[in-house]
């Protein structure tokens, strides 16, 4: 009997040990770089109809990220630790905003695996495996707790997919297609990150 | 025959006797007025305010806005925590701010502003509209295409913090500029998610607290402060960040703190060098009873200023203090008789000196007297004392003094009168060529003159510790808030006109700004539109058309709803002053609006690093007033100088018919031409060395000339060999050098000024004294 209840904590256990959030932070910083398109729809309760927004991204570890939109219109993005800075045709101009410093550490941390910044204000509920998790984010915080209801953060090598629920009704769904993991970049890119 | 002449006697001796008991009787009141007066404590002031010059231009409104403005800073702490990470410096932040109130010395500790988000959001809603930005605005009317599409930009993207309203409460946008605009412009910023204000610069995250002190800790902080933030600030060290921290009782402890250890360490020193002097000089223990004087003087002094003023300031001690080496001129001309002859005798000798100390008493005494007419508190309080002090001295000389020194054992100092006379004989070589140097000597003297700078400044008048100075600076620096007293006071009968008001003059700053009149400014209409503007700028929003906004339409966001949003604002009513300044987001403006005041209303409009000159122009001193405290202040006291000065040549005047009296026409003449030439010399020195001839320095002027008249008057009235006199003048000269040469070195640059001045001025009187006194 003995016997066999220990094989039966052991096969709970698996799963824990399987995969652990350690496991998941190693996993997604193995990737130096992580390019692909995105689609986000936001949806929003006074519209019956999500806004929906296409394009390519390019995330680069310790650099930042590249958010090129082309659907509806053009609009190219840099995020990096530093901030959020717009390409206007001749050069990046600082969005010079602090306030938004949270929102790209959330984001900058949930692309590269970097979770530590984010315990502060949310509990982490990992689930699945190493091809195929999913992390649930419940926030604990009082100013995170009044934004957002959860965030699901689902992927494999990299993030596939995002959803992030705020207490308002809006929530936003973010997908990640067509990824390819530790690319040469174009010079382009380069240029805008390095 | 013999009779009359011992009655006479008799009641001489009488009558000295019965003054004597006087004047006893006078000095145990005097003390135990003081025992009193310390007793009932709160006696010594140190506040700066004392320091400033009764106010002469400004009207009582301008005054009553000022005092309030000193009220609301004066309780002010603000300290800036830099740490490398913001989570560092919020978790330091908060472990000082709880300390903070720990100690009990703050009514308030503001480290942390977490509003619940609902309120915050009914703010928005009330304000979007009516406090659009001015740039915001302009896009509105000359580029909406523009605007809609930087709408429509911000959101697709997910990284921005989203509007702090939902989509169907602020379909126009116009709630995404609301919460940028709570705080008054500067360079601090809330942090939504810890709620703290924070600001990034010099490669720091910075964090702001603010505090202030419970209102009876304002003016006179207890060392518990100080302490309290050296802790902080080694704490801060020990986890690799810093903190810098300012206010106005932060200086006012510190220029206190400065002045106490200054006061005492001089009058030591003081005290000390003059008596290793006398006892080389006279080799005799007795020399101490010199001193009392000195104490009866101090003593009678400070309680005159106490009964006189209530309260007798810091500095008033410092500077009363180093009149310790004017005090005993008196005791050490009579005293330095004895030096020079064998068959001297106390008594005797002091009747002798009766007329010269007279004399000089009177002049002194006139001196101190007009100096009483300035309108500066602390100039009046020294004046005072100093008159009090110098009267009580002579008085307990002359009444006293001899009877301590009845069986005084006289001892020649041979050494040291030759070597005087060895001194003195070098510099006579000189007087030869007497004409030519005299010629030189004016020369210079006009030289310098000519050069030099009259003027004052407050910040002389502090001992400014340097290391609070970059502290402030600092502060200043990283979070562009108005640290500084430059502020236009505008007034109006109701708020729509004072808005409108302070709208137009908004546009006369704004081209100030450009012409790099002034760094930065606040206004309340940077903050929010007047009544009628709001009608107005929402009746251009009408001429939008479906083009203009076509970029939400790509979004998905129907045209008839943002449509139907523009038409409503025609119909919304606009939003007062009061009812904007009453939401938790106008809080930060409300400092600007100060209410009701003398049945009107008034608001002010911080300016830093303004011009004075140009600035000053766009007031007209009936609805609109620009108030400089600083550029006031020299100003006042530029005429507290004038004013100084012109008594001073008063008290030339004054003195000249007091000396006629006494010496007759020739000899004051002579007489008076030492003090007016010693303070010429002064100028003409201070002139050279490029030092300002502040109100100090004058004052010090017009103790040099109390002083050369001392000695001149002891040189004509006292016969005696002249070298002999000419020593008992250096022996006073020196002890007069020595309390004033150690006033040079104190951290307040008035104080320093004005011992240099008497120093210099000294020296030059007894130079001149000794040329034109040569038989």
């Amino acid at each position: 009997m003995k016997k066999y209840f220990a094989l039966l904590l052991w096969i709970v256990s698996l799963p824990l040990w399987a995969f652990s959030e350690q496991d998941l932070i190693a996993q997604l910083q193995q990737s130096h770089t992580v390019q692909g398109d995105f689609v986000q729809q936001r949806f929003l309760k006074a519209l019956p109809q999500p806004i929906e927004t296409k394009g390519n991204f390019t995330l680069v570890a310790e650099k930042g990220l590249l958010w090129q939109m082309t659907q509806p219109f053009h609009t190219e993005l840099r995020i990096t630790p530093q901030g959020i800075a717009q390409w206007n045709g001749q050069g990046w101009v600082a969005n010079g905003n602090m306030a938004q410093s949270q929102q790209i550490r959330l984001f900058l941390g949930l692309l590269s695996g970097d979770l530590s910044g984010l315990k502060s204000h949310f509990d982490f509920a990992l689930s699945g495996n190493a091809k195929q998790w999913t992390l649930q984010l419940t926030p604990n915080s009082l100013l995170m707790k009044q934004i957002f209801i959860s965030i699901i953060v689902q992927g494999n090598q990299s993030v596939t997919a995002m959803q992030l629920n705020e207490v308002q009704g809006d929530s936003t769904k973010i997908y990640f297609q067509h990824i390819q993991l530790n690319q040469p970049l174009s010079s382009a890119v380069k240029q805008a990150l390095e | 025959m013999s009779q009359p002449v011992k009655t006479s006697k008799f009641s001489t001796a009488l009558f000295s006797m019965a003054m004597r008991i006087a004047y006893v009787m006078s000095l145990v009141f005097c003390t135990i007025t003081l025992v009193m007066f310390i007793l009932r404590g709160n006696w010594l002031q140190t506040d700066l305010q004392a320091l400033l010059p009764e106010d002469q231009q400004w009207q009582t409104i301008q005054q009553q806005v000022d005092k309030q403005q000193e009220q609301r800073l004066n309780g002010k702490i603000i300290a800036l925590i830099g740490a490398s990470s913001l989570d560092n410096g919020i978790q330091l932040s908060r472990e000082i701010a709880q300390r903070w109130r720990q100690s009990g010395l703050f009514r308030q500790v503001n480290s942390e502003f977490q509003p619940d988000l609902n309120t915050l959001r009914q703010a928005v809603k009330t304000l979007a509209f009516a406090t659009l930005p001015a740039h915001i605005r302009t896009q509105l009317i000359q580029q909406p295409h523009q605007y809609f599409q930087q709408y429509a930009q911000q959101m697709s993207n997910p990284f921005t913090a989203q509007s702090i309203l939902p989509l169907d409460q602020d379909w126009l946008g116009f709630g995404r500029f609301t919460l940028a605009q709570a705080q008054p412009q500067s360079n601090v910023q809330w942090q939504s998610e810890s709620g703290v204000l924070s600001v990034n610069g010099q490669g720091k995250s910075w964090i702001l607290l603010q505090g202030e002190l419970t209102p009876q800790n304002w003016l006179t902080p207890p060392l518990a402060l100080l302490q309290l933030i050296e802790q902080n600030q080694q704490l801060a060290h020990s986890q690799g960040a810093e903190m810098n921290i300012t206010g106005a009782s932060l200086f006012a402890l510190q220029a206190k703190q400065s002045a106490e250890r200054e006061s005492q360490l001089m009058s030591g020193f003081g005290v000390g060098l003059t008596l290793t002097l006398l006892l080389v000089v006279f080799r005799s223990l007795q020399v101490l009873w010199l001193f009392l004087p000195i104490v009866a003087g101090v003593l009678v002094g400070v309680v005159a200023t106490l009964a006189w003023f209530g309260q007798v300031h810091i500095l008033t001690l410092v500077i009363g203090t180093s009149l310790i080496g004017v005090l005993i001129d008196f005791p050490l001309h009579w005293l330095s008789g004895s030096l020079l002859s064998h068959r001297w005798q106390a008594k005797r000798a002091m009747q002798k000196l009766h007329l010269t100390f007279s004399v000089s008493l009177l002049v002194t005494l006139l001196g101190y007297a007009l100096l009483g007419f300035t309108s500066l508190p602390i100039l009046q309080q020294t004046a005072l004392f100093s008159a009090a002090a110098l009267l009580a001295a002579v008085l307990f000389t002359q009444l006293l003094l001899p009877d301590f020194f009845r069986h005084y054992q006289n001892k020649r100092p041979t050494r040291l009168l030759y070597a005087f006379y060895q001194v003195r004989r070098f510099f006579q070589m000189f007087l030869v060529y007497r004409k030519a140097l005299i010629g030189i000597f004016a020369l210079f003297v006009a030289g310098g003159i000519v050069q030099s700078k009259w003027q004052d400044d407050i910040r002389q008048w502090v001992a400014l510790s340097p290391n609070l100075v970059s502290q402030a600076q600092k502060i200043g620096e990283l979070t562009r808030m108005q640290l500084s007293g430059q502020y236009f006071l505008v007034l109006a009968e109701n708020d729509e006109k004072l808005l409108e008001k302070i709208t137009a003059l908004d546009r006369q700053l704004e081209q100030a700004k450009q012409q790099q009149q002034l760094e930065s400014y606040q206004s309340l209409s940077q903050w929010l539109m007047s009544e009628k503007q709001q009608r107005i700028f929402a009746q251009q929003l009408q001429h939008l058309s479906s083009q203009d906004y076509a970029p939400l339409s790509a979004m998905g966001i129907p045209a008839e709803i943002v449509q139907q949003q523009l038409k409503g604002l025609v119909h919304q009513p606009a939003l007062s002053l009061q009812a904007a300044l009453n939401t938790p987001l106008g809080q930060g403006w409300q400092s600007l609006y100060l209410g009701q005041i003398a049945g009107q209303k008034a608001a002010i409009i911080p300016v830093n690093k303004g011009d004075h000159q140009a600035l000053s122009q766009l007031a007209n001193h009936h609805d609109i007033f620009w108030q400089d405290k600083r550029s006031h202040l020299n100003q006042a006291f530029q005429q507290t100088r004038n004013q100084a000065v012109w008594l001073k040549l008063l008290s030339f005047v004054l003195a000249g018919l007091l000396l006629l009296r006494y010496f007759g026409a020739k000899a004051s003449g002579k007489m008076l031409f030492v003090p007016v030439f010693a303070v010429l010399t002064t100028l003409g020195i201070f002139g050279w060395l490029g030092l300002p001839i502040s109100l100090f320095a004058m004052f010090g002027m017009l103790l040099v000339s109390a002083i050369a008249v001392d000695y001149v008057a002891y040189l004509q009235s006292v016969s005696g060999l002249n070298a002999h006199k000419q020593f008992a003048i250096v022996l006073a000269a020196s002890t007069t050098l020595i309390s004033f040469g150690l006033l040079t070195l104190s951290h307040t640059p008035a104080v320093a000024l004005f011992g240099l001045s008497v120093s210099i001025g000294v020296i030059c009187a007894v130079s001149i004294a000794f040329m034109m006194y040569r038989k």
